[in-house]
């Protein structure tokens, strides 16, 4: 048997929100810590890896580890008819065939369930080591959503550069080229409003609009987001989900091709 | 071709890849295949034969690898092996002995039913005839004897309507099929017609009345209101074809009621005219032949049947009155009745009544037939002889026609002339039944005396069964030949088709020059050289559909690249390791079991068999299936060893050809002929403007037509930037899952072969008599040992599992833990020994009397860890295997006679020695290691070594023992280093050294000999406890550094058996050894 019920059910629809343009299907992990969501698209450029803790939930109860292979698209199509102020649970037999959602107004005059079939998914699972980043930005969520989608009109990708003065994000195109600096925020009284910088060497990496648009669909769970980049290493960006959780990408960068 | 069934037994490991996660992947493609593929391809499609069809199927293929951006090498087959060649000509013989076989027996049973006809016609004409209405049901055999072409020619004058009613009556036949409906069956000339004919009319009008409704699409009224109307048409029109259909039935079996009266016997009017009208058809395509014998023999004869037979080759009017002299036979009338139409329908013109003019010659020629003498039947049993394919149909055919005759024929044959037909009809299959197939030849003769027969023309019979002889000899002559010279064409057309020429690799070759891709031509083999550029690191997987690759030591493939159909897939050989537990020396034990090109394999052995076999007969390459020959050859004998399971019973009934487990194939696939070069590929850009032109000269495409094709290719490689795939930063998890497809015996033998299920062998208390025998009964036996492994793993976690956690932890106090490891072992491993029960589960195990106290304990724990701890008594077991294997090999090296044999071995003392068999013997044990403790679990099979040599069982226990506690001494000392240095390699050698020095000291305090350890092995309680305190105490000078930080790598993952076992009994052996003290 397996419940996990969060009284915040906006939550879930904006989690899916996040992950249904980047991912048509995924496995969701459920074990004692709680449910994990991992995996690629389909062209193995980008990873979406999404941990809800159990300690996060109103009610967690999982009495045996179980993936559920979902169509996002399906779940997303549920979970929109969730209210914003619903309660959500969720719920699935120990061996299951289907999920059910339950979604609870917040008077508990109004209770609806849907009841959804699971998918067998053969997914590649990765690991995903935990690594010191050579660079790690914090900005709002707001801002960065922003600047991908202004640059992303200029061309394919976006240069994300960052160095002591600040990180600069350009791009170039037919129609011209575009560049975006932000400096460390010198007053910290709104911590959410803030950019922040933790350097260990200056990096410069280019990565797809395409994907970093994806990633910024997820802007309504946080008020911040944590870029995390390295060199030889995939970058990062991080929303975390109040208290219960983050939802983490992994976008490889591009690379100058040498041989032509 | 590849290994039989070896696809399908390899499907789950199978996973679908997206093309786009391909981007900048250098893969090998094998092309020889390919070229093949393409060459049919084409062929097959609507075109036929193209011209340049490898060009241009290599040209799209690469386009598509070049639209993904992928970096192909193409490799082309070199020279073909001589065990290939051996193979497939060995293969072909069998073939073809085989398909002798069969058309002996299809010649036996032609020859058996046209004499059960002969029988039956002249016993007794009213027999049913069970056959020849199954046949009548048959597909048309017309198409494939056309009428010899001379011949037609030579009686076009006599017979026009004769001569071009083949392919008149095809365009009517077109014309028909488009304008049936548009017939009007209320016309004067429909109604004109014999009833037999309306009904077939009718009826074919219905049967298609659905077929071409698109058809009718156009027919449609465009006004909307009018839909109605023509709706109304329709169905009045419906309604009056159904009128007149029933008006027909009505007429027809009035007819059939006045012919009953006249006392004729039909069975079943209806069927007897198809099935005549049939013979009728065929007869048309053998008349131009039969005409001319036919005007020969009237010649000659002169008799009445030859005018009759000259009537008939006649398609005038005045045939009526010619058939009317045959009109005795009453079944004739029907057709009269038609011919009379014909006459008048004839002049009339018209679609329909060229239909029916057809119709009616055939019947009238059937009629004709009958009678006139294709009764004759042995020139169509010749004819039947020669063309083993239509023989039946044929025969039936005759069989049918010959069957009325007789009955029209017992009204005005005299009984001898019966007697006539039923010698004649007789004595040339006496003659033909022993020939041997291909006997056209021995055929002329009897048809020939026959032939000679009606030169006295004295008996009418005599002379149409002259007649009808030679004229079906000359016929069956024809169309012998021609069926030679067809057969003849076909087989080159079909070297044609699978042969893939020297020019077009040279042209294939070209064209890859031209998109800069780089190819390479094997020696021998092409999957071969894949495999190989694969291992060299020069290419990062091979495409192919070729199973062969898997036998050469391919590890990555991607299967159905090309085909539209399905997806791609991606194979990887550690997969198929970690999911089938084959190994490629397993694969190619497969191969020799079920047959490749190199080898015809054994008989009646498929892919689930040969995995039992392997699971049966466990060992590393050959030795297996050597064992298996051996104990055959036992159980064939019937000496000794019989077969206990049902498995082994069915695997005495195989038959193994001689030098069955081939030595030769095995190296044949092992180190195959490969070029060698490890120079790196490099690509150029494609040139368009030469591609442009090639695609010019070869295809005939316009400049514009190849820009369409090319344009995509040339824009994605100018992008300049890659993007990278997240697969080449993070590495997958390991999938190990057993398949959960196929059928339960499969599942089974994977199991078996994985290793990670207890055998079904009822061995336990047999004691092991030959190597086969050991090498199957060990799995129980070792089953027992791992008990005590299992309980040092339970144990541990208690112990260790803050350890494990915190590296730190752990680091502080290894010198404690090292120092009791050997302590407790002794007691809890003579405890488990004397413990008989086998431990088929490890939660059975937790249920056994408490070896060790803290077992219960901890069996809480174990319940949760159930399946990682059964996982790893699994590891241990196969771990301990290759340690037998190679202690058996250091045996062999320091004979016990150099040893004093009073001097007991120390644990210590036999790891040591351990250790450096290992790195000496099997250096691959080490990588193999740590590929495995890398992976999440750490708990993958390691099915590689599977080398279990029989010994004493007691020598095993021991051995097996020692192994547990040296395995972990390799570990931790790797993990010890693991932080500081950087060269994974390096580690293992510095901890193998520091033990190799222990081992050899001279100076150690330990009282014991630095002899071989493992000889002479004696029960570990024996050992004193001093000897063990001191044992303790140097391992533990000897692992301070190495085990001090080994809970760091451990970085809180599960962790095998192996790395536990030595902690497990520390806290007791602490205890023990400061009493003894």
């Amino acid at each position: 048997m397996f419940e996990a019920r969060l009284a915040k059910g906006a939550i879930f629809k904006k989690i899916l929100e996040a992950v249904k343009d980047l991912l048509t299907e995924a496995s969701w992990d459920c074990g004692d810590m709680g449910i994990t969501l991992q995996a690629m698209d389909n062209a193995h450029v980008s990873l979406v890896s999404l941990n809800l803790r159990s300690d996060g939930f109103d009610k967690y109860r999982c009495d045996r580890n179980l993936t559920m292979g979902m169509n996002l698209g399906s779940m997303s199509k549920i979970l929109k008819c969730a209210g914003n102020d619903d309660i959500v649970t969720i719920r699935a037999q120990d061996n299951p065939d289907t999920v059910t959602f339950v979604f609870e107004s917040e008077n508990g005059e109004k209770q609806s369930d849907y009841e959804m079939k699971l998918m067998s998914l053969d997914l590649e699972h990765l690991q995903i080591p935990e690594t010191e980043y050579a660079c790690v930005v914090k900005m709002p969520a707001g801002e960065f959503a922003r600047i991908c989608r202004d640059l992303s009109q200029f061309g394919d990708s976006i240069v994300i550069s960052c160095s002591k003065q600040g990180v600069k994000f350009s791009a170039s195109g037919d129609i011209g080229s575009a560049n975006v600096k932000l400096a460390q925020s010198s007053n910290v009284d709104k911590e959410e409003e803030a950019v922040t910088i933790e350097m260990q060497e200056p990096v410069s990496f280019t990565y797809a609009c395409r994907y970093l648009n994806f990633f910024t669909k997820a802007t309504p769970l946080s008020a911040q987001v944590k870029l995390s980049m390295s060199p030889e290493y995939p970058l990062m960006v991080e929303y975390a989900i109040d208290d219960i959780g983050q939802i983490r990408y992994f976008l490889a960068p591009k690379i100058e091709d040498d041989d032509n | 071709m590849g290994v039989l069934g070896l696809w399908k037994l390899l499907e789950p490991c199978g996973k679908p890849v997206p093309l786009e996660s391909l981007e900048d992947k250098i893969l090998a493609v094998d092309v020889s295949i390919w070229l093949n593929q393409v060459i049919k391809g084409y062929r097959d499609g609507q075109h036929g034969a193209m011209a340049n069809a490898h060009l241009l199927g290599v040209f799209h293929r690469v386009c598509k690898l070049l639209t993904y951006r992928i970096k192909p090498v193409f490799v082309f087959d070199g020279g073909v092996p001589a065990l290939k060649q051996q193979t497939l000509s060995a293969r072909r013989l069998r073939k073809a002995a085989a398909s002798q076989a069969a058309d002996r027996t299809s010649q036996k049973l032609v020859q058996n039913l046209l004499r059960q006809e002969a029988m039956r016609a002249v016993l007794g004409a009213a027999a049913p005839l069970p056959l020849a209405v199954a046949a009548a049901s048959r597909p048309d055999p017309f198409a494939l004897p056309p009428a010899p072409p001379a011949q037609s020619a030579d009686a076009g004058d006599s017979e026009s309507g004769e001569s071009s009613s083949d392919s008149e009556s095809e365009a009517i036949v077109d014309r028909l099929q488009h304008d049936l409906h548009s017939f009007d069956f209320e016309s004067d000339d429909f109604r004109n017609l014999a009833p037999q004919v309306k009904h077939d009319i009718l009826s074919d009008l219905k049967d298609t009345r659905k077929q071409n409704s698109w058809g009718k699409l156009d027919q449609m009224p465009k006004d909307a209101d009018t839909f109605s109307d023509f709706q109304m048409e329709r169905l009045r029109k419906r309604k009056k074809f159904q009128d007149s259909m029933d008006d027909v039935e009505a007429e027809i079996t009035k007819r059939n009621t006045e012919l009953l009266h006249m006392g004729i016997d039909l069975p079943g009017t209806v069927t007897a005219h198809s099935m005549a009208s049939r013979a009728g058809t065929f007869l048309v395509l053998s008349h131009p032949s039969a005409d001319k014998q036919t005007g020969d023999g009237s010649d000659g004869a002169g008799a009445a049947a030859g005018a009759g037979a000259a009537a008939a080759v006649k398609s005038e009017p005045d045939e009526d009155e010619d058939e009317g002299a045959l009109a005795d036979a009453a079944d004739t009338m029907e057709y009269l009745a038609g011919t009379d139409l014909f006459g008048g329908g004839g002049s009339g013109g018209g679609g329909s009544a060229a239909r029916v003019d057809r119709r009616m010659e055939e019947l009238s020629g059937a009629r004709r037939g009958a009678p006139g003498g294709a009764a004759g039947r042995g020139g169509q049993h010749s004819t039947s002889q020669a063309e083993a394919d239509t023989a039946q149909v044929f025969s039936e055919m005759g069989k049918k026609y010959s069957n009325l005759y007789l009955k029209f024929s017992a009204q005005w044959l005299e009984d001898e002339k019966k007697a006539d037909v039923k010698t004649k009809r007789d004595s040339p299959q006496k003659r033909r039944a022993p020939d041997p197939p291909p006997k056209q030849t021995s055929n002329t003769g009897p048809p020939a005396a026959a032939a000679a027969e009606p030169a006295s023309p004295a008996v009418e019979d005599s002379v149409w069964d002259g007649l009808d002889d030679s004229e079906l000899r000359g016929l069956a002559e024809d169309l012998a030949k021609e069926q030679m010279s067809l057969l003849e064409e076909r087989g080159r057309q079909q070297r044609d088709a699978a042969g893939v020429s020297d020019d077009m690799y040279r042209d294939v070759q070209a064209l890859l020059e031209q998109f800069g891709i780089p190819y390479v031509v094997s020696p021998k083999e092409a999957e071969a050289q894949c495999a190989f550029l694969e291992m060299a690191g020069l290419t990062e997987g091979t495409i192919t559909d070729d199973s062969d690759i898997w036998l050469f030591g391919g590890r990555r493939v991607y299967k159905n690249f090309f085909n539209q159909k399905k997806f791609v897939e991606c194979y990887q050989a550690g997969d198929i390791q970690g999911s089938l537990g084959l190994t490629r020396g397993q694969l190619v034990c497969v191969a020799l079991l079920t047959g490749s090109d190199y080898t015809l394999g054994v008989e009646s052995v498929g892919c689930v068999r040969a995995l039992e076999i392997l699971a049966e007969f466990p060992g590393e390459g050959l030795s297996g299936l050597r064992a298996f020959r051996r104990w055959w050859e036992q159980a064939r004998s019937g000496a000794g060893a019989a077969a206990r399971t049902p498995i082994r019973r069915s695997l005495t009934a195989l038959k193994l050809t001689h030098g069955f487990p081939s030595e030769a194939v095995m190296t044949a696939y092992l180190e195959p002929e490969v070029d060698t070069s490890r120079e790196p590929f490099s690509w150029a850009p494609p040139d368009p403007d030469g591609l442009r032109h090639m695609a010019a000269a070869k295809f005939g495409w316009g400049a514009a037509q190849t820009d369409t094709v090319l344009n995509p290719v040339l824009d994605r490689y100018k992008q300049k930037q890659g993007q990278r795939r997240l697969d080449s930063f993070f590495t997958a998890a390991y999938r190990r899952d057993a398949p959960t497809e196929g059928s339960k015996r499969l599942q089974e033998a994977v199991r078996r072969v994985r290793g990670d299920d207890p055998p079904s062998l009822p061995s336990r208390g047999a004691e092991p008599s030959g190597p086969e025998q050991g090498a199957a009964a060990a799995p129980d036996a070792l089953l027992d040992d791992g008990l005590d492994e299992l309980l040092a793993a339970v144990e541990e976690p208690v112990d260790d599992i803050g350890g494990d956690d915190g590296a730190g932890d752990a680091a502080t106090e290894p010198m404690d833990e090292w120092d009791d490891a050997d302590g407790v072992d002794v007691p809890s491993d003579g405890e488990a020994f004397e413990e008989p029960s086998g431990v088929v589960s490890t939660a059975e195990s937790t249920e056994l009397p408490d070896v060790v106290p803290r077992t219960r304990a901890v069996s809480r724990e174990l319940s949760d860890l159930d399946p990682v701890a059964r996982e790893r008594v699994l590891l241990v077991r196969r771990l301990r295997d290759r340690a037998n294997l190679i202690r058996s090999q250091i045996q062999h090296e320091n004979p016990p006679a150099a040893r004093p044999a009073a001097q007991k071995p120390s644990t210590r003392q036999v790891r040591a020695q351990m250790m450096e068999g290992l790195l000496k013997h099997n250096p691959r044990l080490r990588l193999e290691r740590e590929a495995q403790l890398r992976r999440r679990l750490g708990l993958t099979p390691l099915s590689a070594g599977r080398g279990r040599s029989c010994r004493d069982p007691a020598a095993r226990r021991e051995e097996s023992f020692s192994e547990v506690l040296e395995a972990p001494d390799r570990q931790p000392t790797g993990a010890a280093t693991a932080g500081s240095a950087a060269q994974p390699s390096g580690r293992r050698e510095s901890a193998a050294d520091r033990l190799r020095q222990a081992a050899a000291a001279p100076d150690r305090p330990l009282p014991v000999l630095p002899a071989p350890a493992a000889a002479e092995p004696a029960p570990q309680r024996l050992i004193s406890e001093r000897r063990q305190a001191e044992a303790r105490r140097q391992a533990a000078e000897l692992l301070r550094a190495g085990g001090r930080r080994r809970g760091q790598r451990a970085g809180g993952r599960r962790q095998p058996p192996v790395r536990r076992a030595p902690a497990a009994p520390r806290a007791g052996g602490l205890s023990e050894s400061s009493d003894s003290d």
